[in-house]
């Protein structure tokens, strides 16, 4: 399978960008990623089961978390679908664009892996398609 | 009723039937289900770990979802999605473009870990509501039976309480579904084959070398299934199921009054003119007697004459008989060119009978061939798998039966041993297949060695009874006369004894 760092990053930007919220927002980059990780977490749980998806979650924090090492603080919370547990804090930490890169990191690491797993294609057509609102925000509970 | 693509087609009976039929997809399925699969069933794909089943639906998935019709996959413990697309990409069917959309994946493990199938039940049924889907496959069904079945808590589901709600709700909501499992011979009593309108048993049986599959359709409700096992094999392209009776073999053989030249100079007129339209004819000799020459010249002639020919070869590979045929005059690259020759090889030692026979019958549909050769039969042997060597008389006759059906003319040669006193080639105990036998041998006749041949039998012709002699040379073989004055030929060490003289 390959490897396409470029379009995991380009999936990113369109996944982060459908889940900008509200413009003033101070921490506006930075929940708009947590948002796009979670909503990604969430269509992979339906898909690939919450086992599949909290594994992706964990290696991909592995991986980004060497480079990123503000991602020490931030884990993945107890209940399924697993949702981003340490945001704030790590907000009042080290502000928006800081935390807003890492998890913009964190889910190019996810999907980077998934496409090296599945190929970039099925990547795409799993959690990057415009109408991937399957698993709405509602049924994102447990 | 209207379902996805292909559009659902009633079956090819004679009585038409009110319930549509899924085309599968799969080459071989359709036929050994009488037609397809019937819309909204509730079918077991069964079989041991490894068998194809996950490939079996996604193949039939694959051929029938639609983004407006789609297929819901639920994959349980066994089998992870990533997993499974990781693998499933690699076949040719497999259309990334339709994950997600015209197959939708959703994952059952946490409803299956809750050991209660209510909650599985009430998962299936949600998606279902949502998605409406025309097709739906639970893989692997077995994962969530287990530990529920062993253990049967207050208010937990029954395992058959569990199938017989989740056939309705599916079929209900209209849905052709499939359960995959892994089932042993022995279990064929659970609930599930009682439920089921549909049970598809694959298995691999592995004998000393070579593993064959095998498909049988146990049960298929309001369709004439063709009963037996089925092989199948898989390639890169998917399933492909051979089916044991071909339907060809129902059709009755027209004996045709046009007689095909043998393309030897010489022989036509000891055979009555030549070879009866649509006629099995078996070449038995020894090594070196011509056999492969003779058949050559069988199928050269036929191109000549601007028929389609299929050549089947078995002991070298198709540049190597078509060099030979080359040496000997015979090119016949042009005639491949012109797509009225195919040159078949098929040499993988784990061949079934009813797959060579679907090789060459797709080869014969291809090129609209009136002839076809095999050589040899020896080496078709060979080539079968040890399971099918057993009872290669009985697969031979059914193979034969099913070409002939079509109304081509068959060439088969047969390797015999030189010095056997007796008619050597019966040792093959095949010549009752054949409507003509023509038997060559190398006699000893004054110190050198020289080349016979007899006709043997000819179903329902007259022919020559005479011992022929012929000749291979540069460009071919060619008859020349008959051998007389000599007695024990078939010994290999003739006698000459003149006739008597008159008076």
């Amino acid at each position: 399978m390959s490897t396409n760092v470029p379009e995991a990053r380009q999936l990113v930007r369109a996944l982060v960008a459908r889940s900008e919220g509200a413009p003033n927002d101070v921490h506006a980059g930075a929940h708009a990623a947590q948002s796009a990780c979670e909503r990604t977490i969430r269509e992979l749980t339906r898909s690939i089961g919450a086992v599949g998806a909290r594994v992706l979650l964990l290696r991909a924090l592995v991986d980004a978390g060497a480079e990123y090492h503000v991602l020490a603080s931030i884990t993945p919370g107890p209940h399924n679908p697993a949702s981003l547990e340490g945001v704030p804090a790590s907000l009042d930490a080290h502000g928006d664009s800081v935390v807003a890169e890492a998890l913009e990191a964190l889910l190019e690491r996810l999907l980077a892996l998934m496409g090296r797993l599945i190929g970039d294609d099925l990547v795409q057509q799993l959690v990057g398609r415009p109408e991937c609102s399957g698993t709405t925000d509602e049924e994102g509970g447990e | 009723m209207t379902t996805g693509k292909p559009a659902a087609q009633a079956p090819a009976n004679k009585r038409e039937s009110r319930i549509r039929s899924l085309q599968t997809g799969v080459p071989g399925l359709d036929a050994v289900l009488g037609g397809g699969l019937p819309e909204f069933s509730f079918n077991l794909i069964a079989g041991t770990p490894g068998s194809g089943k996950t490939t079996l639906a996604q193949q039939i998935i694959s051929a029938n979802a639609t983004a407006a019709r789609p297929a819901l996959y639920f994959t349980v413990l066994g089998e992870p999605t990533l997993k499974l697309l990781r693998y499933q990409r690699e076949f040719a069917f497999f259309d990334p473009a339709m994950v997600g959309t015209a197959i939708q994946y959703v994952n059952l493990s946490d409803e299956a870990l809750e050991h209660d199938l209510g909650v599985v039940l009430d998962r299936v049924v949600a998606e279902v509501e949502r998605v409406r889907p025309q097709l739906v496959v639970v893989d692997s069904f077995r994962t969530f039976l287990g530990p529920a079945s062993a253990e049967v808590r207050s208010g937990a589901m029954l395992v058959d309480h569990f199938v017989q709600r989740l056939a309705q709700h599916l079929t209900t909501w209209e849905v052709t579904s499939f359960l995959l499992g892994e089932y042993a011979e022995q279990e064929q009593r659970s609930p599930v084959f009682t439920v089921a309108d549909g049970v598809l048993w694959l298995s691999q049986v592995t004998d000393r070398n070579s593993v064959v599959r095998k498909f049988q359709a146990m049960k298929v409700r309001g369709r004439a299934q063709m009963p037996g096992l089925h092989t199948f094999r898989i390639t890169s392209e998917g399933l492909q199921i051979f089916p044991r009776i071909p339907e060809q073999q129902s059709l009755r053989r027209v004996q045709s009054m046009t007689r095909l030249s043998t393309g030897v100079p010489g022989l036509d007129e000891h055979m009555g003119g030549g070879i009866p339209s649509g006629d099995a004819v078996m070449l038995a000799g020894p090594a070196g007697s011509g056999k492969t020459t003779f058949a050559t010249q069988f199928a050269a002639e036929g191109l000549r004459q601007g028929e389609g020919v299929v050549i089947v070869v078995f002991e070298e590979y198709p540049e190597e008989y078509l060099a030979r045929a080359k040496a000997r005059n015979q090119d016949m690259e042009a005639s491949i060119a012109a797509g009225n020759l195919e040159v078949l090889y098929l040499r993988p030692l784990d061949l079934s009978v009813d797959e060579t026979l679907a090789e060459i019958l797709s080869a014969v549909r291809r090129h609209d061939a009136t002839r076809v050769v095999i050589d040899s039969l020896s080496g078709f042997e060979i080539a079968l798998a040890p399971a099918f060597r057993e009872d290669f008389r009985e697969s031979l006759y059914r193979l034969v039966g099913a070409l002939t059906a079509t109304g081509v003319t068959i060439m088969m040669t047969t390797e015999v041993a030189g010095s056997q006193p007796d008619m050597g080639f019966t040792t093959e105990r095949v010549s009752f297949i054949t409507d003509d036998i023509i038997v060559q041998r190398v006699v000893e006749i004054d110190g050198a060695l020289r080349t016979l041949l007899a006709i043997h039998k000819m179903r329902g012709s007259a022919h020559s009874h005479e011992f022929l002699t012929y000749e291979i040379s540069a460009t071919g073989a060619s008859i020349g006369g008959a051998l007389q004055d000599y007695r024990g030929i078939m010994t290999g060490m003739p006698r000459r004894e003149p006739p008597p003289a008159d008076g």
